[in-house]
């Protein structure tokens, strides 16, 4: 299938030496793109796959209004063709070519793949509609793979150096995300996080190896030493272990953030969006946020960089045992108390939020891009702990809103790739749909010049529209400290879904005075306020903030901005500054319309329509919708599963560590989206749905008459909403 | 004449000396020293050095360093130990943030006049396995007013097992705090 340029770009898009994507091509496409569309038979269809192989889809119409896109999947060309290795063989959102003429962009939000000409800046964007969203790419000489979200698709498209034709596809459990590919550049391994899956894809034959579940939400991964590689998770600290030889897979602990945890503790993680490794495959550093990591006011953690020791699968900076030895000045021991300075986090780490990560091999540094703040920390990588020895710091966001403080180029970094000399940086910030040209400096060199982008490129404009795309902006950024206490919406809702975590909603008095505000850890909370906090688990957004209201842990809130700007006082240490309120309402009014327009929601679980799985789906529906649960009482499916009110439910002790929560009416929350989400209930106390509907009883509706097969049944059903 | 040469001989000397320190005042203490990478490290296994024993240690530039403030410290090594004396720094606290404990010590100079404290010195062996992370303190602005304690300087020493040699790498710590109604970022 050729995927051809498209849009107003196409026509202009011309480089000195090359010539423009071929349109003519382009429009017999079309013309067969609606032979396609009136029900004809397609001559596109595909060889059937292997008895033991995924099927290799056939090619189909990409249905956009612009897009020339038809032509059928050339496997057998792939086949025979000889494999070239990756430069870079861990995906990521941006890619350079081999020849660093053209740097490939896999625009999620777009569902689109944009060519970007370089010089940055020297011809525009041309754009190339996919299947569905694009999550990661690489590229292997003339080919580029592409992780399609849903449906879950490796997409295998070669160039001409102008053009892309679609080679060949390979069904990937749905979510399909993260994409490395082995050194030889032969097979590839995948990542699903809704689905929990990873996949291994021999790109020979275009067949899927084998799909197998891991924890949930794997992201990131790296090859180390041969067929090995690691696994990052979004809500996880630890890493998932592959062997693609014996199969086997195994979970390595990397605790988070060890240098900021006290002694006995162990911290977990989320955002756990990236890996990477070093050149000898030695070290795998892990970029993440620190979950309860301790510093002065650290209120929701810190970021880090955890490194892993390959050869034992230890971590490189051990934990500390016990209380460390310090010094203080006199003066110092009048103007501090506590434990102020036993951890180096009475400042924020270098980056907020870290979404990318690279290895600059040249320099031994590592170049992290912080979603929440728009910038790039360049960090040493031989520290056992990375982000306390920083290097450089780059800006990338620019032209900041007088008023939401939000960048109009370079919002929250997503994508990064480094240029072959490792002198230039290319990143892709999301919430702007550009690219940026950062031109790195020596370890050595002052930190003085050169720390905002050369170049910065539109590659489309967001089709939320103005209003949606500050809204978008907003919800990823940590710059503007009235709606945000130093970590945005998405440091806990990435990309809209949770972050696993319970938090701590407790108050405490402050040099703000008295206010209620979320903490990560126990430790964070002042001892004189005898409190541990209430349990507050991280509720998922995507498609189910679009009821009316009311919302909030207990329907406190009239409505979805209500609620946000309860959350701005909320998530942060202390009070909200003095602000006006019409800006902070207008902000709340641009988050809502990103929430319920541009949050992608999880992709749905496949239903089959008959068979044994089938049956017992029906049989759960039964029973949720019986009058001897009530399930359906509150769960309410023709206003998303929730009746939008408070009921009393019978108190639950609350979690080890935890003060029982004052208030016992809880607002109904909405069932959609329940299968990737785990742990359950509003203090995380359920570590499954299983463990929900056993440990329930009477609480929520009536669940204690039935059989460990009626159970069953009912789970499976609560994973299909 | 003659008189006039004699004193202007010495003003002259004077003002080259002047011009040399002002030229050299802002370049690293250890930018003409050997980096530890080009040292062969001891594996040995004794006790910390005496006094009298740093005044004859060797000078020496971390495998890293970067930042202004860690560019006035001295780096000493003695056997398989490490002496880190920070003398511009104003050293409200040192503290270790990882690793062993074994062998460390610190000490700050007391206070002057001005009732801040003086320079800072830190004191640790450096053996094969080991990693160890420290920061120097100083005062700035920040939650508690313009004698708030920030992190200044971070140091962390590492040598792994089957590694030729340790690494000692050095920062300036960031100092950026979280931002709170009454201390915006």
């Amino acid at each position: 299938m050729e995927l051809a340029g498209v849009g107003a770009n196409a026509s202009n898009n011309r480089v000195p030496g090359r010539t423009p994507p071929r349109l003519d091509r382009g429009f017999w496409s079309r013309w067969l793109a609606w032979l396609v569309l009136l029900g004809l038979p397609s001559a596109c269809r595909c060889d059937a796959p292997a008895p033991d192989a995924a099927p290799v889809a056939s090619s189909v119409l990409l249905p956009t209004a612009s897009t020339i896109a038809i032509s059928p999947a050339a496997t057998a060309v792939a086949e025979t063709e000889p494999f070239e290795a990756p430069r870079v063989a861990v995906g990521s959102t941006l890619a350079l070519a081999t020849d660093e003429r053209v740097l490939y962009v896999a625009a999620e939000d777009h569902k689109a793949l944009f060519t970007a000409p370089l010089p940055l800046g020297s011809a525009p964007a041309t754009r190339y509609d996919l299947p569905g969203a694009p999550a990661q790419l690489v590229v292997a000489g003339h080919r580029l793979f592409v992780t399609i979200r849903d449906p879950g698709l490796l997409l295998e498209l070669h160039t001409d150096g102008v053009n892309l034709t679609e080679a060949a596809r390979v069904e990937l459990p749905p979510d399909a995300w993260g994409l490395t590919l082995t050194p030889d550049g032969q097979s590839a391994l995948t990542s699903s996080p809704w689905s929990a899956k990873l996949s291994y894809v021999d790109l020979t034959t275009h067949s899927l190896r084998w799909s197998k579940s891991v924890a949930r939400d794997p992201r990131g991964i790296v090859f180390t030493r041969g067929t090995r590689a690691y696994v990052s998770h979004l809500v996880s600290s630890a890493l998932t272990r592959v062997d693609l030889d014996s199969g086997a897979i195994q979970s390595v602990a990397l605790p988070a953030a060890p240098w900021r945890t006290a002694p006995g503790d162990e911290l977990s993680a989320s955002l756990g969006y990236a890996l990477a490794s070093d050149a000898n495959g030695e070290r795998v550093f892990a970029a993440r946020h620190a979950l309860g990591a301790l510093g002065k006011n650290a209120w929701f953690g810190a970021a880090s960089v955890d490194v892993l020791l390959t050869s034992s699968d230890r971590p490189l900076a051990p934990r500390a045992p016990s209380a460390l030895p310090k010094l203080r000045s006199a003066l110092a021991e009048q103007l501090i108390s506590g434990a102020d300075t036993d951890f180096s986090g009475s400042s924020l780490t270098p980056f907020t939020q870290p979404r990318a990560l690279v290895v600059r091999r040249s320099t031994d540094t590592l170049l992290v891009a912080g979603e929440g703040d728009d910038r790039i920390a360049e960090l040493d990588a031989l520290a056992p702990d990375p982000t306390q020895a920083t290097i450089h710091e780059y800006q990338v966001g620019t032209g900041y809103h007088p008023t939401f403080h939000v960048a109009r180029q370079g919002a929250a970094p997503a994508g990064l790739a480094l240029s072959q000399d490792e002198k230039s940086l290319y990143v892709y910030s999301r919430a702007t749909n550009d690219v940026s040209l950062v031109q790195l400096l020596e370890p050595e060199a002052p930190d003085s010049s050169g720390r905002s982008p050369v170049a910065h490129l539109e590659l489309a404009p967001d089709p939320l529209g103005p209003f949606g795309a500050t809204g978008r902006k907003l919800f990823h950024s940590a710059t503007d400290r009235t709606i945000s206490g130093g970590l945005a919406c998405a440091g806990c809702h990435p990309e809209g879904r949770d972050d696993g975590f319970v938090w701590r909603e407790v108050t405490f008095t402050t040099e703000d005075g008295e206010n209620k505000n979320f903490v990560g850890s126990a430790r964070n909370i002042p001892p004189e306020a005898h409190t541990s906090g209430s349990a507050r688990r991280t509720p998922l957004l995507a498609e189910r903030v679009g009821g009316a209201g009311p919302y909030g842990w207990h329907a406190e809130s009239p409505t979805l901005v209500d609620r946000e700007l309860q959350g701005f006082r909320l998530h942060r240490w202390g009070g909200q500054p003095e602000h006006e309120q019409q800006t902070v309402d207008t902000a709340a009014n641009a988050i809502a319309d990103y929430l319920r327009r541009g949050l992608v929601p999880p992709p749905s679980v496949p239903i089959p329509s008959s068979g044994p799985i089938a049956e017992q789906i029906a049989e759960g529906r039964r029973i949720f919708n019986s009058r001897e649960t009530g399930c359906a009482d509150c769960h309410l499916a023709a206003t998303g599963y929730s009746i939008w009110q408070a009921m009393p439910l019978a108190v639950l002790a609350p979690p080890t560590g935890f003060d029982p929560d004052p208030d016992q009416n809880f607002k109904v929350p909405s069932l959609r989206h329940l299968a990737g989400r785990a742990p359950y209930l509003h203090d995380g106390s359920a570590a499954s749905l299983e463990e929900l509907i056993r440990i329930n009883a009477n609480r929520m509706g009536k669940t204690s008459h039935l059989s460990s097969t009626e159970q069953s049944a009912l789970v499976a059903f609560l994973q299909t909403l | 004449m003659n008189e006039n040469r004699a004193v202007t001989k010495p003003l002259a000397a004077l003002g080259l000396v002047l011009l040399a320190l002002l030229l050299t005042a802002g370049a690293p203490k250890d930018q003409h020293e050997p980096k530890l990478d080009a040292l062969d490290w001891p594996v040995v296994l004794s006790s910390a050095p005496s006094p009298a024993e740093w005044k004859k240690a060797a000078t020496f530039a971390p495998s890293r360093r970067t930042g202004e403030r860690s560019s006035g410290c001295r780096y000493r090594h003695l056997r398989e130990w490490v002496r880190i004396d920070c003398a511009a720094l104003k050293v409200a606290a040192i503290t270790q943030l990882g690793g062993q404990a074994d062998g460390v010590s610190f000490h700050i100079e007391p206070a002057g006049e001005d009732r801040l404290p003086g320079a800072g010195s830190l004191i640790f062996p450096l053996r094969a396995g080991e990693r160890r992370a420290f920061a120097f303190w100083t005062f700035g602005e920040g939650y508690d007013g313009p004698l708030t304690v920030v992190p200044a300087i971070n140091v962390q020493a590492v040598w792994l097992e089957g590694a030729a040699r340790p690494l000692l790498l050095v920062s300036d710590a960031l100092n950026e705090p979280v931002p709170t109604a009454h201390h915006p970022r």
